[in-house]
């Protein structure tokens, strides 16, 4: 599809990583997080990482900027291994984060004072830090609520403070760990036209979700179980494989899953249709030739 | 029946710049044992509602009877309404607080007067409803479990004061897809099978359309449409007006139902709505 290689943002080579657990009996156990992941991401990509609760894809994700370390293999971002803690600050730089809950990101009283936290940390000088700011707003629309206090905000509205937030730290890429999960079908549409439209201005973004409708947008979809990865495509060939998306507890979106039945069954139908009217409307030329 | 409103509105601060109708004249009656959705967007009034069933606030205008217990009274029976009424709040997994799964469950029953071994038989019967292996379970901490099953056990301390209805605040935010199914089935089989009334406030459309009986949409502290499903997902303008979205089920049906194919109003789910067009066709279809 392409011409020359596209340069790799993120990759992981055979990455493990185990949690500490205490057994009843007071000794020490593990726990996989995660286990031999091998996975590129590229530069420009929109990578959805979906699988059960569990299943590894936080801890994935905490991998990615060096939350986490790897307990073996090697994580490479930008070029800099996340086991070197003196890449650390500047990996940190290139990949922002946002959490689930938008309540527990606020770490100001003022929606400005909160978005200049980052830049703030890193020590960038005070004019730029401005304009910074300014600027992360803008990408999230929020510019109008720059003097605002943060808690009187919608969910929503909060969730793109918290993404301004790690745009003002200029990052390359952007891991929404679900992100849209506790907003309204309102606030998850505003987050997800921001980081749509941030991604066509070349920003990686990597979206952890449990919104089946939210991985038909992405270009990539990575499906974790038991802290592997079990298979990476585009959306439709992972709503295609319904073996596996069975065995791991996910579903396609309803429209899809109709639109397979009915091919299957002989209709001829797209089966990677995720338009309801539009395979409603198909049907009724299908159904009236009879 | 279990719940009649009669021209019930609430203002939050009242008297004050920050005045606010959060509700406005609403009259609704729901009969015992069924299956309610209510929908709307942020700030429509949902929430207020669910609050006065269970009498966290108080009728300030307006008529309100839950399971015979007058709420508009100087001093209505709290305990005994909070008995009939189980409320569940968004993300209740949140409230657990308890050393072991039992004692969480308990903890309802017994605060209702209950001794240890029928509070114990209540929680165990409770878990068990909720699909838990109550002896394996007993005695682990709350927060060793996973995300659905905190949630399930969360339910399960409800279900364990056996509540004549269940109101349940979006039950299924921010669960994984099995956890989403999880839950909706055991809404599903209290209602079926124990007749347990339920009101489910919800943003999921699709969840709605294929799960409730009726829906009440509310939209500026009012009532704007009472009805079933099927009925209600058939005006589309009016409810994308509203910013809801339809269902994806309902868009399919609605375009072949525009073209003289007709859809009866069970037929809801992928597998419902698959069935009816292969019936439409006549099973004489194969080409492909």
């Amino acid at each position: 599809m392409s011409q020359g290689e596209t340069p790799v943002a993120i990759s992981l080579q055979g990455v493990s990583y185990n949690y500490k657990a205490y057994n009843d009996d007071g000794t020490v156990g593990s726990v996989v997080g995660v286990k031999d992941v091998t996975l590129s991401i590229e530069e420009g990509d929109f990578v959805a990482l979906v699988g059960h609760n569990g299943c590894g894809k936080s801890t994935l994700a905490k991998l990615l900027n060096g939350l986490l370390l790897p307990a073996s293999g090697s994580v490479t971002v930008y070029g800099m291994d996340t086991s070197q803690k003196e890449n650390i600050f500047e990996i940190r730089k290139n990949v922002g984060m946002v959490f689930q809950n938008p309540d527990n990101q606020m770490v100001a009283s003022i929606v400005e004072e909160d978005v200049a936290f980052g830049p703030e940390n890193l020590g960038v000088p005070q004019p730029e830090i401005v304009e910074r700011v300014q600027s992360a707003l803008q990408q999230v629309d929020m510019l109008q609520y720059a003097k605002n206090s943060p808690h009187k905000l919608s969910g929503g509205q909060k969730q793109r403070i918290a993404i301004a937030g790690a745009l003002a730290i200029r990052p390359k890429a952007l891991v929404l760990d679900e992100s849209t999960a506790m907003l309204d079908p309102q606030g998850r549409k505003e987050v997800l036209e921001v980081a749509h439209r941030l991604n066509r201005e070349g920003m990686t973004v990597i979206l952890i979700t449990h919104f089946m409708e939210e991985v038909l947008d992405c270009n990539k979809v990575v499906v974790m179980s038991g802290g592997s990865v079990v298979k990476t495509g585009a959306p439709m060939e992972i709503f295609a494989d319904s073996k596996l998306l069975a065995e791991v507890g996910l579903q396609p979106p309803r429209t899809v899953l109709l639109a397979q039945k009915l091919y299957e069954y002989g209709f001829d139908v797209d089966a990677n249709c995720v338009d309801a009217r539009q395979l409603g409307g198909r049907l009724c030329q299908l159904l009236r030739k009879i | 029946m279990s719940i009649i409103a009669e021209n019930l509105t609430f203002v939050y601060n009242d008297k004050t710049p920050f005045r606010k109708v959060a509700l406005d004249n609403v009259s609704v009656t729901v009969e015992d044992g069924q299956f309610v959705a209510i929908v709307g967007h942020t700030g429509s009034g949902k929430t207020t509602f669910l609050q006065h069933l269970n009498a966290l606030i108080r009728v300030q205008k307006g008529k309100l009877n839950v399971f015979g217990h007058d709420l508009a009274a100087k001093k209505p029976d709290l305990k005994a309404l909070r008995r009939d009424i189980g409320m569940v709040f968004q993300y209740p997994e949140y409230q657990l607080f308890a050393d072991t799964v039992l004692e969480d469950v308990c903890f309802g029953p017994k605060n209702f007067g209950c001794d240890k071994e029928t509070s114990i038989k209540y929680a165990k019967e409770a878990l068990a409803l909720v699909g838990m292996d109550a002896d394996a379970v007993a005695q682990k901490s709350p927060f060793d479990l996973s995300g659905g099953e905190k949630r399930r056990v969360a339910f399960a301390g409800v279900l364990a004061m056996k509540p004549k209805a269940l109101v349940l605040d979006e039950p299924t935010a921010g669960l994984d897809p099995r956890g989403k199914r999880e839950i909706l089935n055991l809404v599903h089989s209290l209602n079926k099978q124990q007749g347990v009334t339920v009101i489910m406030v919800s943003h999921d459309m699709n969840e709605v359309f294929e799960n409730a009986q009726r829906v009440l949409v509310f939209a500026d502290g009012k009532i704007a449409y009472d009805l079933p499903p099927a009925q209600l997902f058939r005006m589309e303008k009016e409810i994308e007006q509203m910013n809801l979205e339809v269902p994806q089920m309902a868009q399919f049906i609605n375009r072949l139902a525009e073209q003289g194919f007709s859809f009866p109003d069970d037929c809801r789910t992928v597998d419902e709505v698959f069935e009816r067009v292969k019936e439409l066709d006549g099973g004489e279809h194969h080409a492909s």
